[in-house]
């Protein structure tokens, strides 16, 4: 592997990536997280009860406007 | 249902994108949020949590293993209490469990939501290519007690 300067190596941009458990507490900040450290696509997912996925999916536009944000509404437990 | 989600909804949710998406790419980055409660008893009630949480951790080192060779790495970060709405009946100021959360931990306070970022980007990203199959504690030193 080519070896990289030490900001670089902690970059994640333009990547992408999945949270469960992001539609509320300590998933949005993980979310938030990985957007400010530059992933281009987010997926989250979360029971949305209150409509809690939709909220975190605009506050997450809102905050990060450059990125693909979606949230799924799912039940890990239902297969 | 609490194995359901924590441990084996999160086992099939793993395994699709991991088959989807990070085989397909040679690479990727799993990061498993486990507890505390994985590793030592705590407050009382949360023998199922508990026990979702160990397992939790034998899933990431066993699939840690398996993937390895495919340049998928499974890690998991290990928060003692945050608040959080989940865990609202301990950690709220008025809890009865509040006082003894607080008094417990080594640096006398909850974690905070924004200090679970730094390990996630750590473990998602390049500075721990060489670091697979770890559970890095983010608990105000409460697993060293």
């Amino acid at each position: 592997m080519t070896q990289m300067n030490i900001i670089d190596l902690f970059r994640l941009t333009n990547k992408a990536a999945f949270v469960t458990g992001g539609a509320k507490g300590l998933g949005t900040a993980i979310n938030e997280g990985l957007l400010e450290a530059g992933v281009k696509k987010l997926f989250f997912c979360g029971r949305g009860r209150h409509g809690s996925v939709e909220a975190e999916s605009t506050r997450l536009t809102g905050l990060f406007p450059e990125a693909e944000i979606i949230g799924y509404q799912c039940d890990l437990s239902d297969e | 249902m609490v194995l359901n989600v924590n441990l084996t909804g999160l086992f099939f949710v793993t395994k699709e994108t991991v088959n989807r998406f990070m085989i397909p790419k040679g690479e990727g980055s799993i990061i498993n949020i486990t507890s505390v409660s994985g590793f030592k008893g705590g407050e009382v009630g949360v023998q199922a949590y508990a026990a979702s949480k160990a397992g939790l951790v034998g899933m990431t080192k066993q699939l840690a293993v398996e993937w390895a060779m495919m340049g998928i790495r499974v890690n998991a970060i290990a928060p003692s209490w945050f608040p959080s709405y989940m865990s609202r009946h301990f950690t709220s100021e008025d809890s009865p469990y509040h006082q003894q959360i607080i008094e417990t931990n080594p640096m006398r306070r909850l974690g905070e939501p924004w200090e679970l970022k730094g390990t996630v980007v750590f473990l998602a990203s390049k500075a721990s290519s060489y670091i697979t199959g770890t559970v890095i504690p983010v608990d105000g030193g409460l697993l060293s007690k």
